[in-house]
């Protein structure tokens, strides 16, 4: 057993206490819904997404390897509940269309004006990245996951994650040629 | 691309990863300081990373947690697995209701409401057993209706509606009434007996008679009126049951009217439990773009101490460059110093050389004159052997 703070949340909840879940969900709402939005780039399906999340975990938290990390394990479902919504509306593929950003970021302008504009045409283009470079991008540069993190989360070794990282970037540089 | 171009590049990667080696970085920036291009797509690549940490963490909405933690509280209660377990009346929560400020639509005002059947983990083929199940009962019902005529419907009654018949009292007959001197008595006259003194005693008993044919006359006129006041109380309770009749359908259509009142009510509340859940939605919308805005605030933050600890990085580096060149400045004056010495060993070595030199040419001059004393000492010999011949020929 690794030596992880959030080990001890799960075994609380496994004995009834409610309030140990609570501290879990407060704690990984936020990674867990940008990671689910950065798959999806749709806010509705990334609140399902992270809601369906957080039961899985309950449900299985008694299966829980205490091997890994909670978060590693965390982002995991995160990701493959994400490429299951995707699977089954047939959005495997880059969507090529404007991505369904929550009204609260779409509605500041000063935000936009200020320094949202370059990230809005980050966002914009990574939509029309492929699922697997939305994937490993989100969880490197929003999730802010180191590589070994990310290849905990996606299962892969360290190297096909840095190859896959400079692949994804080196696409997405290319969509946004004047950036 | 070569290889060693790709190389280049994914060492990029890695240092503005951060997963880079001091070693690797330094290789990095000679190469950059050698080759334009190279340093131009690096700077490229650093504003796309600086965009990449730059994009919002967006805030998931604000009643999440509760909602999450709601739907695990579900799922584990004891009822969670029944079918219609939660039954209840839909009802749109406020975390459900989603309004857009602006945009192009009118918005996904999204109400999802909660679950009225089943829990959520009910599988989708026994759900869907469920529906079909459903579905049959429904046309089953249809096509009953069709052939049963139930209830009623007020065209399809027929008939006239007649009053209540009327009490009838048992009545007096003709029969039954005689009257004295004339033709009738109440009664069968007994039969005449012609006794002396008897008239008084028969005009006691036909006045006896004229009294009860008079109380039965007042009693089939009271029984007339007996009957005629049933008669009238049937027609009372008659009306009295119509008058129930209605005042049951008017008590009906008082108590439709309050339910439908209540409805209209209960309408009213959920109107304006929608506009509160709207107020509530768009108070945490509000809240959610400001926990966004403070979380930009703390990216900001952590960029600025990023770049403040990539500044110390570069002074650091900095002052490692710079004892470094101090190190280079000591080790060209050690060598200068140890040049210095050099010449100096070179000068003593000349100077020893020279003097070798000169105790060699002293040595040389030496001898020489060693030999030149040999010389002077084997000529004064020869002198002496020349004088001693000489005496000796004298």
């Amino acid at each position: 057993m690794i030596d992880d703070p959030d080990h001890a949340l799960l075994e609380r909840y496994l004995r009834g206490d409610a309030h140990a879940f609570r501290d879990l969900v407060v704690r990984y709402q936020r990674p867990v819904y940008n990671a689910a939005f950065g798959v999806l780039r749709h806010a509705d399906d990334a609140r399902d997404v992270a809601q369906t999340v957080f039961l899985r975990v309950a449900e299985r938290a008694g299966e829980f390897d205490g091997k890994h990390r909670v978060f590693s394990w965390i982002y995991r479902i995160a990701v493959n509940e994400s490429l299951n919504v995707l699977r089954r509306s047939g959005r495997e593929e880059a969507l090529g269309e404007e991505d369904d950003l929550p009204d609260e970021a779409r509605i500041d302008p000063q935000r936009h004006a200020e320094d949202g504009e370059r990230a809005r045409r980050v966002h914009e283009a990574m939509t029309r990245l492929p699922v697997a470079d939305r994937t490993v991008l989100t969880l490197r540069h929003f999730a802010e996951l180191s590589y070994a993190q990310i290849a905990a989360v996606l299962e892969l070794d360290e190297k096909t994650v840095k190859s896959r990282l400079y692949e994804a970037r080196q696409r997405l540089k290319a969509l946004l040629p004047d950036l | 691309m070569d290889a060693d171009r790709e190389a280049l590049l994914r060492r990029m990667h890695d240092v503005l990863d951060g997963a880079a080696s001091a070693e690797e970085r330094a290789q990095l920036d000679a190469a950059l300081a050698r080759d334009a291009e190279a340093r131009a797509h690096f700077d490229e690549l650093r504003r796309l990373f600086d965009a990449l940490a730059a994009a919002p963490q967006l805030a998931p909405p604000a009643s999440f947690v509760d909602d999450a933690v709601a739907a695990i509280a579900r799922t584990r209660a004891p009822d969670a697995r029944q079918l219609f377990a939660r039954a209840g009346v839909i009802v749109p929560t406020g975390s459900d209701i989603r309004v857009r400020a602006t945009g192009p639509t009118v918005a996904n005002a999204r109400t999802r409401s909660e679950p009225i059947w089943g829990s959520e983990h009910m599988s989708t083929s026994k759900r869907g057993l469920w529906m079909v199940g459903g579905v049959a009962a429904a046309i089953a019902v249809v096509l009953v209706a069709g052939v049963v005529d139930f209830p009623a419907k007020g065209d399809d009654a027929t008939g006239a509606i007649v009053p209540a018949e009327r009490h009838r009292a048992q009545q007096p007959g003709a029969a039954d009434v005689k009257l004295i001197g004339g033709t009738q008595t109440a009664t069968p006259a007994a039969p005449a007996q012609p006794e002396p003194g008897a008239q008084a005693a028969r005009d006691e008993q036909g006045a006896r008679a004229m009294q009860a044919g008079r109380d039965a006359s007042q009693a089939g006129v009271g029984a007339n009126q007996a009957g005629r006041d049933a008669s009238q109380a049937a027609m009372d309770a008659n009306q009295a049951a119509r008058m129930q009749q209605q005042g049951r359908e008017a008590t009906q259509a008082a108590r439709d009217a309050s339910q439908a009142a209540r409805m209209q009510q209960q309408g009213r509340e959920a109107n304006q439990a929608a506009r509160d859940a709207s107020q509530a939605g768009l108070g945490a919308s509000n809240a959610a773009r400001d926990a966004s805005q403070a979380a930009m605030d703390a990216n900001q933050a952590a960029r600025m101490q990023q770049q403040g600890r990539e500044g110390n990085q570069a002074a650091r580096d900095a002052s490692q460059a710079a004892r470094m060149q101090q190190q280079g400045r000591e080790a060209n004056q050690a060598a200068r110093d140890a040049s210095q010495a050099g010449l100096g060993a070179s000068n003593a070595a000349r100077d020893a050389s020279q003097a070798a030199m000169d105790a060699n040419q002293a040595a040389r001059m030496q001898q020489q004159g060693r030999d030149a004393n040999q010389a002077a000492r084997d000529a004064s010999q020869a002198a002496r052997d020349a004088n001693n011949e000489a005496r000796a020929k004298k």
